[in-house]
């Protein structure tokens, strides 16, 4: 992978996985620094530019590995934790909250994986229920697996856990790491979907939705499970339109083996939107966004169907129990 | 704009007369020089000196954000040979221990190295860059700019083997020329990154600044207005600029300006 510059932690300028991360980028410069912070934390820093030449920092997490999951975020278990063992995304989606959320748009990769594993350990020690862990919440769990490696380091030790439920989130078809394991109940690979226009115009860079449903089908010949995520859904068409297009999603996959169905909306806290709107004001469906925030009678262009019709819907297809709007 | 930024006029000299830049005579706290493209601000010594030309320059040229700014001077380093030319990829306030990433485009036959500000001459020398200014530099640009447009080149003066010797003026000259090919390519490439992502939007905003600096507006209906022009204009919708007349009600403006990106 050709990135621009590596930076590296001083501390892990020995660690062995990030040497073997090292060896497989081709970078210009490699710079040490004391903390990623110095790089990804300062103010004033351009996300889409750095966007078109993107660097990578090597880093280890010391504080908040896993942190409880927002209300809303469930598929249906009462409490929800997320980690991300890296900051920022290959891909390029329009309304991905990360531009919002970080001033930079650099790949952090934590490389203290155990440390990941270990607190989920803890976390589940201490309690009976079950508890749902959401992989790929500050990126795509899957896209930069061959780098990384996290999925194959992880997956072998979560599958140990009694009471924990993993979900791994993605737009990516590098499903390899899954496909080493035996399926599992307890882990939940999960595929973001959408229209392919919504995908052409909306997700830059991310692979054809032919693509991810082939990544599914080819789980569930295997015997897994699969999430089924439309979230947030982008529908430009009619109504009518939509049951069409869930019938073509559920007649390509195989619906016993779908775990559950989350939808949801583009949502996203104001202040993220602004800042998106001050680094990227050329881009019409983040000022579209906004703008609709700040006058909400107008009417977008996209229609923004309710969620109730939606679930009504794909109910058709699946169980209703296994479909939550977030 | 690309607005440059020297320590000493021997420093300065190759660009004033290479990109034939004209001294502001207004301007009596710094010696500035212009054309359409680029600013050259000549500093003094230190990063306190370095900081207020940054500040300076700013204010006395329109107080325009998002510029490129690129800090150009000699420096000291260990072993690297006189006249090498450096990018800067790191820089280490020697006093503050703080660190600085600048995010320069890469060229290739422009090797990057870090460099160390210090507050005294560094006689030491390292295998960092060692200079005066560019820590002082580089924090304020960033109030003003996008790190992403902020840069540094160093050319090497002096190593353990050569002291500097400020009598040698021409001689600083020469090493500056000697990389004219050099600043030219990295000057391209600046400003390149500052087209693709800034200008497009420094032109739809002066054009709704030229509009709204018709009509008399509350902040909140200023900011709204922006927003919906913004959307109009990149969506390339036509419409009546007659609107903006200083005795039109604002509330119809804003009324109109939203049917019309209906
Ligand atoms: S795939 Fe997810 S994390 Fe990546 S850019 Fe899209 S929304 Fe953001």
């Amino acid at each position: 992978m050709k990135i621009k510059n590596l930076y590296i932690e001083e501390e892990i300028l020995n660690n062995k996985r990030a040497l073997k991360i090292e060896k497989k980028l081709k970078y210009e410069n490699k710079i040490i620094c004391k903390s990623y912070k110095e790089i990804f934390n300062p103010k004033n820093q351009n996300f889409r530019i750095q966007k078109n030449e993107t660097s990578i920092i090597l880093a280890t997490k010391k504080k908040n590995l896993i942190l409880k999951a927002p209300k809303k975020f469930s598929i249906g278990l009462r409490e929800n934790y997320y980690f991300s063992h890296m900051l920022n995304c290959i891909y390029d989606c329009n309304y991905c909250f990360l531009q919002g959320m970080f001033n930079s748009a650099h790949y952090v990769i934590f490389v203290n994986y155990e440390d990941f594993f270990l607190n989920i350990k803890d976390i589940l020690n201490h309690k009976s229920r079950n508890i749902c862990f959401f992989s790929g919440y500050d990126c795509d769990s899957l896209a930069l697996e061959d780098i990384t490696g996290f999925m194959d380091f992880f997956l072998n030790k979560f599958i140990e856990l009694k009471n924990g439920i993993l979900e791994i989130r993605s737009k990516s078809t590098n499903i390899k790491s899954i496909k080493k394991i035996n399926p599992s109940s307890n882990i939940i690979p999960a595929f973001s979907l959408n229209p392919e226009y919504s995908i052409k115009s909306h997700e830059h860079n991310t692979p054809k939705l032919i693509n991810r449903l082939n990544a599914i089908r080819e789980l569930q010949n295997l015997g897994w499970n699969i999430g089924i995520r439309f979230d947030p859904f982008i529908w430009y068409g009619d109504l009518c339109d939509m049951s069409l297009f869930f019938r073509e999603i559920f007649s390509s996959v195989k619906k016993n083996k779908v775990h559950s169905v989350t939808i949801g909306n583009f949502r996203m806290a104001n202040n993220y939107l602004k800042r998106m709107v001050k680094i990227n004001p050329t881009n019409p469906y983040i000022l579209e966004k906004y703008i609709s925030e700040i006058l909400p009678n107008r009417i977008e262009n996209s229609i923004k169907p309710k969620m109730d019709k939606i679930k009504e819907k794909i109910s058709k297809f699946v169980d209703e129990s296994k479909i939550f709007v977030n | 704009m690309i607005h440059i930024i020297t320590a000493t006029n021997p420093e300065a000299k190759f660009f004033i007369n290479y990109l034939k830049l004209k001294k502001i005579n207004s301007i009596k706290e710094f010696q500035i020089y212009f054309n359409d493209k680029f600013s050259l601000t000549i500093s003094g010594i230190g990063k306190i000196n370095s900081a207020i030309s940054v500040c300076t320059t700013y204010h006395e040229l329109g107080k325009i954000k998002n510029n490129c700014w690129i800090n150009i001077g000699i420096a000291g380093h260990a072993s690297s040979i006189i006249g090498e030319l450096f990018i800067i990829n790191k820089i280490i306030d020697s006093a503050s221990l703080k660190n600085y990433y600048p995010y320069s485009p890469n060229i290739t036959r422009i090797s990057q190295l870090s460099c160390t500000t210090y507050d005294k001459v560094d006689q030491k020398y390292s295998d960092s860059l060692s200079d005066m200014e560019l820590s002082g530099f580089y924090k304020t640009a960033n109030k003003y700019s996008y790190r992403e447009l902020i840069h540094s080149l160093k050319i090497v003066s002096d190593n353990r083997q050569n002291s500097f010797n400020y009598d040698e003026k021409d001689k600083i000259e020469k090493m500056f020329e000697a990389k004219k090919k050099h600043f030219d390519i990295f000057f391209e490439k600046v400003l390149k990154i500052w087209s693709n992502n800034i200008t497009d939007q420094k032109k739809i905003n002066l054009k709704i600044e030229g509009l709204l600096s018709k009509i008399k507006t509350t902040k909140s209906e200023y900011e709204q207005m922006k927003k919906l022009l913004t959307l109009i204009y990149l969506k390339k919708i036509n419409f009546e600029t007659n609107l903006f007349k200083s005795k039109t009600d604002t509330k119809k403006i804003l009324s109109n300006l939203k049917k019309i990106i209906q």
